[in-house]
């Protein structure tokens, strides 16, 4: 975009995908070039990469407290839900034809249910209320001796509030697993590893996605956590690559990308509680302090430290977010215009938020990367670019012209 | 999908923002599947288009086919303005992604609307 030319370029979207740290890339290079061997190889080419690969496992299983078995390459968070969700329900097909899931997972859980259904499953989608949170009672209620898998993202990617996966994980081992082994808890943790500190065991989850472009590795690479003893149908056919559950020659430059920045994530995890958190909450005040006609979206207390989700009434998301483009500010958006049909947020409409406040929603979506300065830079331009795009806005005009109304007739 | 140069100004800084009073005609037309809107004032003085303003809400697309409509049309006859159609609007505006030719639409839409309303 030539206007962009010689302007700052600020990046609030990491929820999208976030900058490959500059130690990963690092890391990374030499496994293109020098140790490029195959990991199933026996020479010592091979012997290299297997190692670099085991340490990488090392790393990623640190990351979130598990077992280095238990930790499954794949190519990111959607294969790691695909793999999850119908390698269970494959696996396990005799056991119960059930899934509980909410109505506001990813397009990767969601669509995997969909199809899920047609092949004769029965799938629950739990409601999230106004506040973004699923409610054990609502799980409680909809568990049934069918029920083979519960499938529940650990915090939502647009407005970043985090569900009660321990909660509910106690409840199913202590009220049903002692009924019935085979009932299982799947978690996709794909926004919050390396945003808070999260341990699979204490957590209590039996599979749990990561996706290591969201932890500023490379895109392509992610893993699944599977609690040892879990079974799991391999999804595509091929070699034996780790241990039976995802055949394909691993992709050793990014694995060890990903461990690299995992072991970066673990070590910097309290600086988002430290600087991200409080810069994500600086950002919030201020915008409420200088623009009026505000909606927060979703739980205050149960999120994110990195994530804000703000609607701005009486003007379209999008035409802001390239508004702010412009001034070299990335965001994004939850409505999304297409074919003169506004494709609206499910998340924001699963919360029950009115159409014109889902229509002007933003989210800021931080990184440990990010300063203060970006956030005063969004502060000065945020607020003028919003009054334009007001000052053109039929809706705008309505809603002051009905003000000035009710002070003549106060 | 990178919008055009005359695009990008025109969201930066949108023309002719506002309404204008009677004589001039004012019309609001409404893309009832998307919500997006734009209210148009067109003034004609001796048989041509002398003054237009707009107020729009919606996608990027909307705010620039609207700004980017009343720069185009001011100064045409009602002969000139009657044949204006889609295309012509997308030809300034620069390609439009897929899926939004709909924002030209509802700008010609506008134009029209408003020309009916001076005829009767």
């Amino acid at each position: 975009m030539e206007l962009l030319n010689n302007k700052k370029r600020i990046y609030f979207d990491n929820s999208a995908t976030t900058a490959v740290a500059s130690e990963v890339v690092e890391a990374m290079g030499p496994y293109f070039t020098d140790f490029f061997g195959n990991a199933s190889s026996v020479h010592s080419f091979g012997q290299q990469a297997k190692a670099a690969m085991d340490k990488a496992r090392r790393q990623v299983a640190a990351l979130i407290g598990a077992e280095f078995n238990e930790i499954v390459f794949l190519s990111g968070g959607t294969e790691a839900n695909n793999l999850a969700i119908r390698g269970i329900t494959q696996a396990y097909q005799d056991k119960g034809r059930h899934i509980i899931t909410s109505q506001f997972e990813h397009p990767a859980v969601l669509n995997t249910c969909a199809s899920l259904e047609k092949q004769g499953w029965q799938v629950t989608y739990l409601p999230v209320y106004e506040n973004g949170i699923v409610r054990l009672e609502d799980v409680k209620a909809a568990m049934t001796d069918q029920t083979l898998l519960v499938t529940l993202m650990h915090a939502n990617n647009e407005i970043g509030t985090i569900q009660p996966i321990a909660e509910i994980a106690k409840f199913i081992k202590e009220d049903i697993r002692p009924k019935r082994k085979n009932i299982f808890l799947h978690t996709d943790a794909v926004q919050t590893v390396g945003k808070v500190s999260l341990d699979v065991k204490s957590l209590g989850v039996d599979m749990l996605s990561i996706s290591a472009h969201k932890l500023h590795a490379p895109k392509g690479i992610g893993a699944l956590y599977i609690r040892k003893g879990v079974r799991i149908a391999s999804q595509q056919t091929g070699g034996h690559q780790e241990r039976d559950r995802r055949a394909g020659t691993e992709n050793i430059p990014a694995i060890v990308a990903f461990g690299c920045a995992a072991e970066l994530a673990r070590k910097n995890i309290d600086t988002y509680t430290r600087q991200v958190e409080p810069l994500r909450d600086y950002l919030e005040q201020q915008i409420a302090k200088n623009i009026p006609d505000l909606v927060f979206n979703g739980d205050h207390n149960y999120r994110l430290p990195n994530i804000a989700n703000i609607s701005f009434k009486y003007v379209d998301g999008e035409a802001l977010l390239i508004a702010l483009d412009l001034k070299g500010v990335a965001v994004s958006t939850g409505a999304a215009c297409a074919s003169g049909s506004t494709e609206q947020s499910h998340v924001l409409v699963a919360l029950g938020l009115e159409k014109d406040v889902v229509r002007g929603s933003l989210r800021f979506s931080l990184s440990r990367y990010n300063t203060r300065e970006e956030v005063d830079y969004l502060l000065e331009v945020l607020p003028a670019v919003v009054e334009k795009l007001r000052r053109i806005s039929p809706l705008y005009q309505e809603r002051l012209k009905q003000e000035s109304l009710k002070s003549q007739i106060a | 999908m990178s919008y055009s140069k005359t695009f990008l100004e025109h969201i930066e800084e949108p023309r002719n923002v506002g309404e204008l009073q009677p004589p001039a005609v004012v019309v609001e037309v409404v893309n009832s599947a998307c919500g997006d809107r734009i209210r148009l004032s067109v003034l004609v003085e001796e048989g041509k288009i002398s003054s237009v303003k707009m107020r729009a809400f919606g996608c990027a697309p909307t705010l620039a086919a609207a700004s980017v409509l009343t720069e185009v049309v001011k100064g045409y006859s009602l002969d000139e303005a009657n044949v204006f159609t889609t295309e012509d609007l997308v030809k300034v505006l620069g390609v439009l992604p897929r899926g939004k030719k709909h924002a030209a639409d509802l700008a010609v839409e506008a134009l029209h609307t408003a020309l009916s309303k001076l005829i009767v």
